[in-house]
């Protein structure tokens, strides 16, 4: 096969393909193994072998039934019943507030990030190189070095417990790399259509607005995708900065539910499998802009 | 009135001084051509008078008033870019129409101004079209469009026909000097021009400047540009074939003035308006002012080197000596081969004459 064009052509694309199998299987295999986990009865869930197809014996959704209303099955043992833990109720709940802040986080990123960004890749001034020195420096830190001085300053300010707390501390963690990955962007893109819409009348304002925005539009999406999941997955200073439903998020929650030795490992993949829900949907309708904006040669 | 008035302007880009002391007047009919090589300011000062660019030192003053502090998007002027800069995600349509958006005009009459524009360009059935569907010279059209749909009050084209090929950039020449006549029709205002080729500049302008280094070195209409440069630079630029330029010595016998270079003693004829002086010269002759006389004339001996063809004419490249060759463009009235030994003289009234030390014009 390996003599002709064709047939180096045919062995390659074998390779790719037998590649691309076991590569996705690495990845995407547990998480359809929790996918499933989450609608296997708990008893089915110990069998050896393990079930690799739902089929009609195993299926229930006993899980997310209790997860959403907090009701324990019926029918099923005491034992089993003691495995299901109060705070499984708490997953959907944590999920709404992980989306809250996760969008706000988001929201700031982009309406600060953007002129930010303009500027740095535009302008020259004194200070910024420091300024983006700085910038990143802020980010080599890991949070948990960080996080006891971070949660004093919080109780100090209140801010314990809040989700406008995580919102603020979200936003100084991601506003960074926001800033970063834009500029880079800007700087790709020619300056002649800026000074086409100085021409055509548009103050700095509107260049940016009507020009600007739409032309980078792949890369703005990639940043806030980014500030998306970064927030939406943030867990050191979720677990220490949150106590209750006010600002609990997702990753606290999910990480709490997973603590319990004997909790029901069906309601834990139900509760996982929620907690993917809203980053899947974003990244497979976004997965264009994903693709687009993270490719650019960041210089 | 003066419409445009350049006064000192200089740039400086740290120590690197892009445009040096720069002055110009334009009038409001006029085509002004900045020419010049790359890296002569002509770019640089053309952003300035858009206010691109903030100058140094210097001042723009429009209509006599002072327009050297206000921004680019506040002095109504329009600026067709070399890459042309047509937003990627708006139509031929939005393109056109943005400005006039801008400056929240009515819809219906922007629907006819944009129809008006295409029209005079030849684009009206590209209006919703995406630029990335356009051909170079379709985005050439809709770039122009863009800078015709309102009456601004310079028009600044920098290099627009750089991106094409040299049939499009011929065929669009010819298209802009008509555009300027019908803007000019409309009491519209001049345009200002810059480009390196000096085919385009001395076809399109009615006034040219040429630049060099960031300073002028001559602004005149293309005619005395070609026919009386003021310095060698300005000499050796325009005009192709380039024009030969000779070092010797020039001498006065009673009223024949004469030109030496090396063994060989030219009579040369100068023009009217020149102002001879003996001594060490540089004669500039142009390839169709070189004329080849008969064996035995007086004039300079040189050994044929190659013979080009040219379509009508033929370009003849020859040797004097190991430092000079000259070039002459003639349409072959005897045969010249390779290696023929020439004499070659001057056209009367032709040569040009240019002071070594100052390398002005005499």
């Amino acid at each position: 096969m390996f003599n002709t064009i064709s047939g180096r052509k045919r062995a390659k694309t074998i390779l790719v393909i037998i590649a691309s199998i076991l590569v996705l299987a690495y990845l995407l295999g547990p998480i359809y193994w929790v996918a499933i986990s989450g609608f296997q009865r708990e008893t089915n869930l110990q069998d050896r072998p393990p079930h690799f197809i739902l089929t009609k014996d195993i299926f229930t959704l006993n899980h997310y039934s209790y997860l959403f209303t907090g009701i324990v099955p019926e029918n099923s043992s005491v034992m089993l019943q003691s495995m299901y833990t109060m705070s499984g109720t708490l997953v959907y709940p944590s999920i709404i507030n992980s989306l809250i802040v996760a969008i706000f986080v988001t929201f700031i990123n982009i309406m600060l990030g953007l002129p930010a960004g303009h500027v740095f890749a535009r302008y020259k001034f004194k200070g910024k190189n420091p300024a983006m020195f700085f910038l990143l420096a802020t980010r080599l830190l890991p949070s948990i070095s960080i996080v006891i001085p971070v949660y004093m300053i919080f109780l100090r300010l209140d801010l314990i417990d809040k989700k406008l707390g995580l919102i603020l501390l979200y936003t100084a963690i991601t506003l960074p790399f926001t800033i970063w990955i834009l500029q880079a962007y800007f700087k790709n893109i020619p300056v002649e259509y800026e000074e086409a819409a100085r021409m055509d009348g548009c103050g700095y304002l509107k260049t940016l607005i009507r020009v600007v925005l739409p032309i980078a539009q792949p890369g703005i999406i990639a940043a806030a995708i980014f500030t998306f999941m970064t927030s939406y997955g943030e867990f050191v200073f979720a677990t220490i900065l949150t106590q209750s439903l006010n600002s609990r998020t997702q990753t606290a929650v999910l990480a709490a539910l997973t603590q319990g030795m004997s909790s029901s490992r069906g309601m834990i993949a139900a509760a996982a499998s929620l907690t993917i829900i809203p980053p899947m949907i974003i990244a497979i309708a976004f997965r264009k802009y994903i693709i687009e904006g993270l490719s650019t040669r960041f210089a | 009135m003066t419409y445009l008035r350049i006064e000192n302007l200089t740039k400086k880009f740290g120590d690197v001084v892009a445009v040096d002391d720069f002055s110009l007047e334009i009038n409001k009919n006029d085509f002004l051509v900045l020419l010049g090589p790359s890296g002569c300011g002509k770019t640089t000062t053309l952003r300035i008078v858009a206010g691109l660019e903030i100058q140094t030192e210097g001042k723009i003053l429009l209509e006599d008033r002072d327009i050297s502090d206000i921004p680019p998007e506040n002095r109504d002027m329009a600026l067709v870019f070399q890459n042309l800069a047509l937003y990627p995600h708006m139509t031929v349509f939005d393109n056109i129409a943005f400005y006039l958006r801008n400056v929240k005009t009515p819809k219906e009459e922007i629907n006819e101004r944009v129809k008006e524009a295409a029209n005079k360009v030849q684009i009206s059935e590209l209006l919703h079209r995406y630029p990335s569907q356009l051909s170079g010279g379709q985005s050439q059209r809709v770039a122009l469009a863009r800078s015709l749909v309102r009456f601004p009050k310079v028009l600044l084209l920098d290099e627009p026909l750089a991106s094409l090929d040299a049939k499009l950039r011929a065929s669009m020449r010819s298209e802009f000097k008509l555009i300027h006549k019908q803007i000019q029709a409309e009491q519209g205002g001049p345009f200002i021009y810059v480009t390196h080729d000096q085919v385009e500049a001395l076809t399109l302008g009615t006034k040219v400047a040429v630049m060099n280094e960031g300073h002028l070195e001559q602004l005149d209409s293309p005619d005395r540009l070609y026919n009386r440069p003021q310095n060698i630079f300005t000499a050796k630029f325009i005009g192709s074939p380039e024009m030969n330029l000779i070092s010797g010595n020039l001498s006065k016998d009673q009223s024949n003035w004469e030109f030496v270079y090396g063994e060989n003693n030219i009579p040369i004829i100068p023009d009217d308006e020149s102002k001879p002086v003996e001594g060490d010269v540089v004669l500039g002759i142009r390839p169709e002012d070189v004329d080849i006389l008969p064996i035995g004339e007086a004039g300079i001996s040189a050994e044929v080197l190659t013979v080009e063809l040219l379509g009508q004419n033929y370009l003849i490249l020859m040797k004097v000596d190991d430092n000079m060759t000259i070039s002459c463009l003639t349409n072959m009235k005897k045969i010249i081969r390779d290696g023929d030994q020439v004499v070659l003289g001057f056209t009367d009234g032709k040569v040009h004459l240019f002071d070594p030390t100052t390398d002005r014009r005499m």
